[in-house]
C-alpha cells in the first residue's frame, strides 16, 4: 500500500474489528460483491442497522480483500479524500476506500465525489456507508454502471437470524422471547440485540421482552434498559466517554480514573454492538483474527451512536452517576491543563456538563484557548448557558475573540459590548488586576477596529495600559500578546508604522514561545502589511511565507487566513512585473478576474477595513499592470475607499488613482487629485501628480522641474513616488541628450528599488521622455548593476505603459461620447480580429492580407461590426470599443 | 407471599410526597400492604437528594433506619462520595444482590432520581402493592421498578436490621 501522506488532524484510517459474537450477513455480502464492481457504491441504512460490521464482515469473508477504511468527519478535507482515494493496490487499480459515516462528509468532499463520478469514475473505488442519501446526482452514473446504491432492506434480519442473535445475547432459546422481540423489532439489528441484552438478566424474560417491546418509544426504552443492565463501572466509563468520538484505552483510563477501563471496553466490545474496536490501519485486515493490535498504541474504541445518545440523555438529566462522572472528567482535565495539555479540555468539560469548571477554565486560559483554536466548544456553552459565560469579563472577551477569529464580527461586537456593560459590576480584584485592565483594553481596541469608536481616541489609552500593566512577569500572558497584536494593527491604520512594528514583533515572539501559532501568524501577516507599506517588499515576502507556513491558515482563524492570503497576494503582485513578459494589455483578463474574485471575499468583509482596502488597492494595481484601466478604476470605486479608507492608505489610494488617470489622459481628474494631495500636506506626491498632468498637457519642461521637486520632497514609499519621479525625469533628460544627469537619476532610482525589487517606476510613466528601455540600456553600459540588467531583460519586449495603455483606454472625451447603458455587444471572433487591426490603424487591404481574406469580406465584417457598435466611423468604433473594454 | 422492594418514580420533586399525603388523607393503607416506606426527593438546584422515612406507613415488620440507610447509601450516597473525592469510588464497592436487591434495580433508581424528580420506595407484599399502584396512584401513573426479595432473604434482612 502506498503511503497516505499527511492527513488532516482528526482524520484517521482505522479498521473496525468484528466482535466475538458475530452474525454473518450473507445477503448483504452477496449484494456488496456485485455492487462494488461499480466505481462508487453507496450503502444507505438507518443507525443500528449493522452497516459497519456488515461491511467489515464482508471484507474479511472469502477472498482476502485489501481496503482502506476511514471514519468520515467534517474534518476530512478534499485533499485527504484525494490522497486516500488515489491509493492503488498491487494490481495498479485504485484500492477500495471505505468511508464510514459518509453522511458527515463536508459538502466540498461530496461535490468532489460527484465531479469525479462524472468526469473520471475509474480513478476511484469507493464504498460510502451512510445513514441517509448523499446529495449526488445519481441517475446518469447509475445508468452508466458507475454508481450502485444498496439500501437498508438488505440488512433486515430474517427470523432465523434474529433468533440466533436473541439466543446469543439473551442467553435463552425460548421461542416466546424470540417472538416477542422479533415481532416489534422488524429485523432491525440494534433493536434485536439491545432488547435481547436487556432481557438477559431478567427473572421473567418473556414478560420483560413483552414489556420492552410494547409502547411507542421502543428503542428509547430498550436502550435505557440496556444502560441500566450494565455494571456500575461500565456505566461510569460510558458516561465519561460520551463526549469522545473515539477513545484509546489510555484515554479511557485517564477520563474515568479507573485502571481497568481498557478491560471494561474490551468486555463491552466482545458482546457486540455497544462498542466497536478499531485497530491502526498499519495492520492489514488479515492480522485482525490473531489478536494482534490489542496493545494500547494501536487500538481505539468507538461507542455505538445509540449508546452515546443514551449516555448524553443521562448527562442532561443528571443524577448521582452523572455527578461522579463529572468529577472524574473534571479531575482528568485539571491534570491535563496543569501539564500544559489544554487541547480538548473545554470540549470535554462542556460535553460532560461541568459548567462551573468550564467557566473557570475560560477565566484562567480562555484567551489562550481561543487563540489556539481550541474554543469551538464555546458555541454550545454560550447557547445553553449564556449567564455562566457572562459572569466574567474574560469569558466574554474569549467569546468575542472566538467569534472574531471565526469571522463572525457581528456576534463579536455584541459580546464586546456586553463586556463593557458588565464592567461596572466587576469585583475590585478584577478591576485592579493587570489582566482585567488589559482585557478591557483589548475589548476597546477590538470594538474600535470594528468601527465602534475612533481609533485615535482609543489607541493612546491602550498604549498607556500596556505601559502600566503589560510589563514584568505578565508580559508573556496571551492577553498581553493579544493587546499588542491589535494595538499594532491599529497603529498601522493610524500610519504609525514604526510603533506598530515594535508591538507586532513582540506579539509574534509571545505567540511563538507560548505555543499560539494563530496569534503569531496573524501578527506576522499584520507586520507583513506594515512592511509593505514602508516599502520593504522583500521583508513582506519573508513574513508572508512565515505566516503561511504549516497548517495555520487552514486550522485556525478566518482573520488569520485573510491576513495570510493578503500577504501572499502582496508577494504575487510584486512578482507580476518581473514574471510577466507579455506587454500589458495582452495578458489574460481571466487571470485578473480570478484575482479579483479571490479578493472579493476580503473586500466584502465587514470588520477590520484595512485588509479590505489594501486588497482593493492590490486588485486595482494588478488590473492596471495588465492594462485594464477601466476595471482598475472600478476596483477602487467603493464606499470603503471613498469614505472609510484608513489614514495610512489615503495618500497611496490618491496616487493609485493618479496613475490610472495618467493612463486614461484624464487631466481634470489629475488636477483634482493634486489638490487633494496638497490638502493632505503631501507636497512631493502632489508634485508628481502635477508632473504627470504637465506631461499630459504637453509641457515637458514644466514636468521636468515638477519631477525633480517630487523626487526631493516625497515621503510616500508605496507606491515609490521618488523612484517614479526620478525615472520620469531621467527619461525626459535622456531625450534631451543630458545623459550624465539622466544616469545620476537612474542610479538613484536603481539604488532605492533594487532591494525591494519593485519594478513599478520602470514601466515608462513619462509620455515625452525617452523609452525606458533605451535609458536602461545606457544605464547597463554606465553601471554594472545586475538589477539594471534584469530590468532591461524584462522590459526589452514591452513598450512604455503610457503608450500601450493609451491605445486601449477610453479618454474622458471618448467616454462622454458613448451613451450610458450601451449593452456590451457579442462580437464574433473574426469581428474581434478586424477590430484589433482597425485599432492598429491598418487599411482594409492590410487587414485582408493579414487575415487571408478578400477586401470585400473585410468590408462585410466592418459593416457588421459598426452595426453592432452602433457607430458610423472608425474613430467612433474605437471610442466605443475602448469604453466597453472590447480591445 | 412474595415481598418486593418497589420504587415508584415521579417526574416532579414533590410527586412522591404528594402521593404519600394523598394515601394518608384517603384513610391510610390496609394492614399488611406495606411493611416499610421511604421517600426520596431531589430538588432542582440542590447538591444532593434527600430522603425521609415514612414511619406513618410502616407496620410492625419494618426493617428500620439502618436498612434504608444502607440501600440509599449504596445507591445514591456512595457515588456522590466518589464525585466528592474525584474518583471512581462507589462504582466498584458494595452490592446488595445477595439480599435480593440487584444492581439493575439500583441502576434504575440512580437513573430515575435526578434533579427535579422524586421516588417512593416501598417494602411490602408484591401483589398488594401492585393493586395499590394500579388504583390509588392512578392519577400520577408513575413508572415503577421492583426487585423481588425471597422469604429467606427477607428473614436475613430482619435478622440484621430489625431494631
Amino acid at each position: 500500500m502506498r503511503s497516505q501522506g499527511r492527513l488532516s488532524p482528526g482524520v484517521t484510517t482505522r479498521l473496525p474489528v468484528l466482535p466475538r459474537k458475530y452474525l454473518p450477513r450473507r445477503l448483504l455480502w452477496d449484494s456488496l460483491e456485485a455492487a462494488t464492481e461499480a466505481a462508487v457504491t453507496m450503502l444507505v441504512a438507518p443507525v443500528g442497522a449493522g452497516k459497519t460490521l456488515g461491511v467489515v464482515g464482508w471484507l474479511r469473508s472469502g477472498t482476502q480483500r485489501s481496503a482502506v477504511w476511514v471514519a468520515a468527519s467534517p474534518d476530512l478535507s478534499v485533499d485527504d479524500f484525494n490522497r486516500l482515494s488515489t491509493q492503488t493496490g498491487t494490481d495498479g487499480e485504485p484500492q477500495l476506500l471505505v468511508i464510514d459515516d459518509a453522511h458527515t462528509l463536508s459538502g466540498a468532499v461530496v461535490a468532489d465525489v460527484e465531479r469525479r463520478l462524472n468526469d473520471e469514475p475509474r480513478s476511484m473505488h469507493l464504498l460510502l456507508i451512510s445513514r441517509w442519501d448523499l446529495p449526488l446526482a445519481r441517475l446518469a452514473p447509475e445508468l452508466r454502471g458507475d454508481l450502485a446504491v444498496l439500501r437498508g432492506d438488505l440488512l433486515r434480519l430474517s427470523d432465523d437470524e434474529a433468533a440466533t442473535l436473541v439466543a446469543e445475547h439473551a442467553r435463552t432459546d425460548s421461542a416466546e422471547v424470540c417472538a416477542a422481540i422479533s415481532t416489534r423489532a422488524h429485523g432491525w439489528c440494534a433493536a434485536v440485540v439491545l432488547a435481547a441484552r436487556a432481557v438477559a438478566g431478567a427473572r421473567d424474560p418473556v414478560a420483560d421482552a413483552q414489556r420492552l417491546m410494547s409502547g411507542s418509544a421502543v428503542l428509547d426504552t430498550i436502550a435505557s434498559d440496556v444502560f441500566a443492565a450494565l455494571t456500575a463501572r461500565q456505566r461510569h466509563l460510558l458516561l465519561c466517554l460520551a463526549g469522545e468520538e473515539v477513545a484509546s484505552p489510555a484515554l479511557a483510563r485517564h477520563l474515568s480514573h479507573d485502571d481497568d477501563a481498557g478491560r471494561l471496553l474490551e468486555e463491552l466490545e466482545s458482546t457486540g454492538l455497544l462498542v466497536t474496536r478499531y485497530v491502526d490501519a498499519r495492520q492489514s485486515l488479515g492480522d485482525l483474527d490473531t489478536g494482534d493490535g490489542r496493545s494500547d498504541e494501536t487500538v481505539t474504541f468507538r461507542l455505538h451512536p445509540l449508546l452515546v445518545e443514551v449516555a448524553r440523555r443521562r448527562l442532561v438529566a443528571g443524577g448521582v452517576d452523572v455527578e461522579r462522572a463529572r468529577a472524574t472528567v473534571r479531575r482528568a482535565v485539571a491534570v491535563d491543563v496543569e501539564l500544559g495539555e489544554s487541547s480538548g479540555a473545554l470540549r470535554r468539560l462542556v460535553a460532560i456538563g461541568a459548567l462551573d469548571a468550564a467557566t473557570r477554565l475560560l477565566v484562567d486560559h480562555g484567551v489562550a484557548l481561543a487563540l489556539a483554536g481550541e474554543a469551538d466548544a464555546l458555541t454550545p456553552l454560550v447557547r445553553h448557558h449564556p449567564a455562566a459565560v457572562e459572569s466574567s469579563p474574560i469569558c466574554s472577551l474569549t467569546v468575542a475573540l472566538h467569534r472574531w477569529l471565526r469571522g463572525d464580527f457581528r456576534t463579536a461586537r455584541h459580546w464586546l459590548h456586553r463586556m463593557e456593560l458588565a464592567t461596572p459590576g466587576w469585583s475590585p480584584d478584577e478591576e485592579c488586576s493587570a489582566v482585567g485592565q488589559l482585557a478591557l483594553a483589548a475589548a476597546r481596541l477590538l470594538r474600535a477596529r470594528l468601527g465602534d469608536g475612533a481609533l485615535e481616541d482609543v489607541v493612546p489609552d491602550v498604549e498607556e495600559s500596556v505601559r502600566r500593566f503589560g510589563t514584568g512577569t505578565i508580559s508573556h500572558d496571551p492577553v498581553v500578546a493579544l493587546v499588542k497584536l491589535h494595538l499594532g494593527s491599529a497603529l498601522i491604520h493610524l500610519g504609525r508604522l514604526a510603533d506598530a512594528d515594535l508591538h507586532l514583533t513582540q506579539a509574534i515572539h509571545v505567540g511563538r514561545s507560548s505555543g499560539l501559532p494563530a496569534l503569531a501568524a496573524e501578527a506576522a501577516s499584520a507586520l507583513a502589511m506594515s512592511q509593505y507599506l514602508q516599502g520593504r517588499e522583500h521583508i513582506c515576502l519573508e513574513l508572508a511565507a512565515e505566516a503561511a507556513r504549516g497548517d495555520v491558515a487552514r486550522e485556525y482563524a478566518a482573520t488569520t487566513l485573510r491576513g495570510v492570503l493578503l500577504a501572499r497576494r502582496l508577494a504575487v503582485l510584486q512578482s507580476v512585473v518581473h514574471d510577466q513578459h507579455d506587454a500589458p494589455g495582452v495578458s489574460s483578463t481571466a487571470e485578473a478576474h480570478d484575482l479579483a474574485q479571490e479578493g472579493a471575499h476580503d473586500v466584502a468583509e465587514e470588520g477590520d477595513v484595512l485588509p479590505g482596502a489594501l486588497t482593493r488597492l492590490l486588485i486595482s494595481r494588478s488590473l492596471l499592470l495588465r492594462g485594464l484601466i477601466a476595471d482598475a478604476e472600478r476596483a477602487l470605486d467603493s464606499p470603503t475607499i471613498r469614505f472609510g479608507v484608513p489614514c495610512v492608505l489615503r495618500v497611496p489610494v490618491l496616487l493609485e488613482q493618479a496613475l490610472q488617470a495618467t493612463l486614461a489622459c484624464d487631466n481634470e481628474y489629475l488636477a483634482r487629485l493634486e489638490r487633494e494631495l496638497t490638502a493632505l500636506e503631501a507636497v512631493g506626491e502632489a508634485a508628481l501628480v502635477a508632473a504627470l498632468r504637465a506631461e499630459g498637457l504637453g509641457e515637458p519642461r514644466v514636468a521636468l522641474d515638477l519631477f525633480e521637486s517630487a523626487a526631493r520632497c516625497s515621503t510616500c514609499v508605496q507606491p515609490p513616488v521618488a523612484a517614479i519621479a526620478l525615472i520620469g525625469r531621467a527619461q525626459l533628460l535622456f531625450d534631451d541628450h543630458r545623459v550624465a544627469e539622466a544616469m545620476t537619476d537612474l542610479r538613484a532610482a536603481l539604488a532605492t528599488t533594487e532591494l525591494r525589487r519593485n519594478a513599478l517606476p520602470f514601466l515608462g510613466w513619462s509620455r515625452h521622455g525617452a523609452p525606458v528601455v533605451a535609458l536602461l540600456r545606457a544605464g547597463c553600459e554606465a553601471t554594472r548593476s545586475a538589477w539594471c540588467r534584469e530590468l532591461l531583460e524584462t522590459m526589452q519586449a514591452r513598450p512604455g505603459i503610457t503608450s500601450v495603455a493609451g491605445a486601449l483606454t477610453a479618454t474622458p472625451r471618448e467616454r462622454a461620447q458613448v451613451t450610458d447603458g450601451v449593452v456590451r455587444p457579442a462580437l464574433s471572433s473574426r469581428e474581434r480580429d478586424v477590430l484589433r487591426e482597425l485599432a492598429r490603424g491598418a487599411t482594409y487591404a492590410d487587414i485582408a492580407a493579414s487575415l487571408y481574406v478578400s477586401e470585400n469580406t473585410v468590408k462585410t465584417h466592418v459593416s457588421s461590426l459598426y452595426a453592432k457598435l452602433a457607430v458610423r466611423r472608425r474613430s467612433e468604433a474605437l471610442a466605443v470599443a475602448r469604453t466597453l473594454a472590447l480591445l | 407471599m412474595t415481598t418486593a422492594l418497589t420504587a415508584c418514580l415521579f417526574d416532579t420533586a414533590d410527586g412522591a410526597d404528594n402521593a404519600v399525603q394523598r394515601l394518608m388523607s384517603e384513610g391510610g393503607l390496609a394492614p399488611g400492604v406495606v411493611d416499610d416506606a421511604v421517600t426520596l426527593r431531589w430538588d432542582e438546584g440542590a447538591a444532593r437528594p434527600c430522603s425521609r422515612r415514612r414511619a406513618e406507613l410502616s407496620s410492625g415488620n419494618a426493617l428500620g433506619d439502618g436498612f434504608w440507610a444502607l440501600v440509599i447509601g449504596l445507591t445514591l450516597r456512595v457515588p456522590l462520595l466518589g464525585a466528592a473525592v474525584g474518583g471512581v469510588a462507589g462504582a466498584r464497592s458494595g452490592s446488595l444482590a445477595e439480599a435480593g436487591i440487584d444492581e439493575t434495580f439500583m441502576n434504575r433508581l440512580r437513573d430515575a432520581v435526578t434533579p427535579g424528580r422524586s421516588a417512593f420506595l416501598v417494602l411490602g407484599a408484591r401483589s398488594a402493592w401492585g393493586v395499590l399502584v394500579g388504583e390509588i396512584l392512578r392519577p400520577e401513573r408513575p413508572d415503577s421498578v421492583a426487585t423481588d426479595i425471597s422469604a429467606r432473604q427477607l428473614a436475613a434482612l430482619h435478622q440484621v436490621f430489625s431494631t
